[in-house]
């Protein structure tokens, strides 16, 4: 589904990926773990199209398509969707009119037809249940003066109505009290549905508590170090990251 | 002296007579006094203070024809569907080339306690009491309008009186090379209420001028909102001037949505000469191409305890050049006053530029007055939001700018025109200026 080929990134002339590779198949969680600054959240931009990174080398394939070629909204289109570390907070723009324009934008790339209002109210109504968003929230501009939690939510909300083939999740996890953390991963279980695939970038174990990953990377000075099952995860939070570090160095 | 001024004089002594009231002796000697003050302070230049930032050159070398237009012999060659925008309202005054056209208006079932009157009637046939009605002026345009005005139309709404629904006055520029000298007068009597929406447009083939000015006297405890709507096409000259007074207790909101001309230059005055006066003045404008909108306003507080409020946005794309000044003075003697101001600006395209600039003149010790401006970009880490979603560039901007400006929208209580403006700001916000955003990223 997803191919990360040898990907050479940089900012400002500074390399944050020096040659990763990763691939994900459907219906695989993969958890991406490291140290700050490893490069973990450069990578999940990437991934969605965010401008301002030099790719200097390397590839990224998506069923087949070059990635890097496309805009982000057209990633959207292709099913690539990025829950993210901080969303932006949009005042003047409902929430559900954005989300709206967002699943027809997407319907049009895909040569569906666009919802009518009636259509798309009965998508947002079933979902709004199922992730246990506050319904007061859908009617207000997009994340502007929502908690931490609130925010981390409507994310999950969002990747709900979107149904991407590929979710990537940013440090969703971080600033999350244990309710809220409890409440994401609930939400994001009930989206596995053993075709749809997720990358869960964080810093920290916890998270994947709640989401179980098949794989486990390990992100360090802009590479992929280890490569393990979820009991890699348990080690790192054991032992932190420094040894692996090391290795890499060594290596 | 300039073409612009040459010309006008010239048809002025030639023809002032000709104009309504030419025959009665208050009329010709306000306008006269009028004219008068026009030539004496001149057509401005950028050295002049209120005008450095607003080049009128090419106005200065134009000729407009004052005196002539449409006659009402002629027929009207279109109807209001015709035009770019829906009539907002039953009641509407229509005025074609600055003459009343009874053909296109629809004033006849005016409620009780509301009168309207055409100003060129008044100035054939009540001359010696209305030429009382009109003040003097120190400003250029506002004189010339005094001098020049053909018609027009004076609302008079009896002290308590609400009236439901707007009162629309339209004023349309169909031939080309004329000055439309366009005047409107609300007296809103004590405790009375009314709405007023004063739109200008001009159809594409006319390269006209418009000299406006709208006259709003709010006595005691009176509501008027009034929504100013200019709609010239990109080649036209506009100027607009407004001038509220506002008595103990009234409560004057006037709006400003400029959209079109190639020059125009509105100002917007309020003088609060009673307490318990409160005045809004807000405003939107959107410049693309080679536009240039400039809005100045000047609020005087004159009395203690009186409230101002001024809430400007401004959209620059293409070349497009805006300019916001906001002028608050306060007297010596205007005790806790209440005075805010906010100028918030967006630039869409690089070669875009606004000019902002709060003007304070505070002569009393004991006040609140704020006033911030800010300039800026859409917000990249927004823009990017959106796309990651699935919105195309265009519209991702344009939900962006809409979002900018809604505040201003919002606040519009005629549902027709709220409708109306969302819609222009999202018509023209969706294609312009795709690539200079990209480069900022």
């Amino acid at each position: 589904m997803l191919e990360i080929n040898n990907l050479q990134v940089s900012v400002e002339n500074k390399p944050i990926l020096k040659g990763l590779n990763l691939s994900v198949g459907p219906g695989e969680v993969h958890a991406i773990m490291g140290p700050n600054g490893s490069g973990k959240s450069t990578l999940a931009h990437i991934v969605a199209g965010r401008d301002g990174y030099q790719i200097t080398g390397g590839s990224v394939t998506f069923n087949g398509k070059d990635l890097l070629e496309l805009a982000p909204e057209e990633r959207a289109g292709e099913g690539v969707f990025l829950a993210f570390q901080y969303p932006v907070e949009i005042p003047g723009v409902n929430n559900v009119y954005m989300l709206k324009a967002a699943l027809n934008g997407i319907r049009q790339y895909r040569g569906q037809a666009e919802l009518d209002a009636v259509e798309f109210l009965k998508i947002v109504k079933a979902k709004t249940k199922a992730v246990g968003i506050d319904n007061s929230l859908l009617n207000r501009p997009v994340n502007t003066g929502f908690s931490g939690g609130e925010k981390k939510r409507n994310e999950v909300f969002q990747m709900s109505v979107l149904e991407p083939h590929l979710a990537i999740l940013d440090e969703t996890d971080s600033g999350l009290d244990i309710d809220a953390l409890k409440a994401v991963g609930d939400g994001v279980n009930q989206l596995r549905d053993g075709k749809r695939s997720f990358i869960i970038v964080t810093h920290y174990q916890r998270l994947l508590d709640y989401i179980v990953p098949d794989f486990v990377h390990v992100l360090s000075n802009g590479q992929i170090v280890r490569s393990g099952d979820k009991n890699l995860a348990l080690e790192l939070e054991d032992r932190g990251y420094d040894w692996l570090k090391d290795e890499a160095n060594v290596g | 002296m300039n073409a612009f001024a040459e010309n006008l004089t010239e048809q002025f002594r030639q023809h002032a007579e000709n104009l309504p009231g030419g025959d009665k002796d208050k009329v010709i000697e306000l306008r006269r006094r009028a004219f008068s003050q026009f030539e004496t302070v001149g057509v401005p230049t950028l050295r002049d203070e209120d005008w450095k930032y607003t080049d009128i050159r090419s106005l200065r070398e134009t000729s407009y024809v004052a005196l002539g237009g449409r006659t009402s012999a002629e027929s009207v060659d279109f109807d209001l569907n015709d035009l770019p925008f829906p009539s907002f309202t039953p009641h509407v005054a229509v005025f074609l080339d600055g003459n009343f056209c009874p053909e296109l208006s629809q004033l006849s079932e005016l409620p009780d306690g509301i009168q309207g009157s055409s100003i060129s009637k008044l100035l054939e046939q009540d001359a010696d009491q209305f030429v009382t009605r009109i003040g003097d002026y120190e400003t250029a345009f506002p004189s010339l309008n005094s001098a020049l005005m053909k018609d027009g139309l004076l609302i008079d709404i009896s002290p308590g009186t609400s009236v439901a629904e707007p009162i629309h006055v339209l004023s349309i520029n169909r031939s080309g090379g004329l000055l439309n000298t366009a005047r409107l007068m609300i007296n809103a009597g004590a405790n009375s209420a009314c709405a007023v929406i004063e739109t200008h447009y001009s159809f594409d083939d006319s390269t006209s001028m418009t000299n406006a000015l709208t006259q709003i006297d709010a006595q005691q405890g009176a509501k008027v909102t009034h929504y100013r709507v200019q709609m010239d096409n990109p080649q036209c000259h506009h100027i607009g001037n407004v001038f509220a007074t506002l008595n103990r207790d009234a409560d004057v909101k006037t709006y400003s949505f400029a959209f079109g001309g190639r020059i125009a230059r509105i100002d917007v005055n309020a003088d609060l000469i009673g307490e318990g006066a409160s005045v809004t003045m807000d405003g939107l404008f959107m410049v693309n191409d080679n536009q240039h909108i400039d809005h100045h306003t000047r609020v005087r507080h004159c009395v203690g305890n009186t409230h101002s409020s001024e809430n400007y946005k401004g959209i620059a794309d293409g070349n497009g050049r805006g300019v916001f000044n906001g002028k608050i003075l306060v007297d010596q003697d205007a005790q806790k006053i209440d005075a805010v101001q906010s100028s918030k600006n967006l630039l869409l395209s690089d070669n875009a530029e606004i000019d902002t600039k709060p003007e304070l003149e505070i002569y009393a010790d004991d006040v609140k007055c704020a006033h911030g401006a800010t300039v800026g970009q859409l917000d990249n880490d927004a823009f990017f939001y959106l796309r990651s979603r699935g919105i195309d560039e265009a519209k991702a901007r344009s939900i962006l700018t809409f979002a900018f400006a809604a505040d201003i929208a919002e606040a519009v209580e005629i549902a027709p025109l709220r409708e109306w403006l969302e819609q222009i700001i999202t018509s023209r916000t969706h294609t312009a200026g795709i690539n200079e955003i990209d480069g900022h990223g």
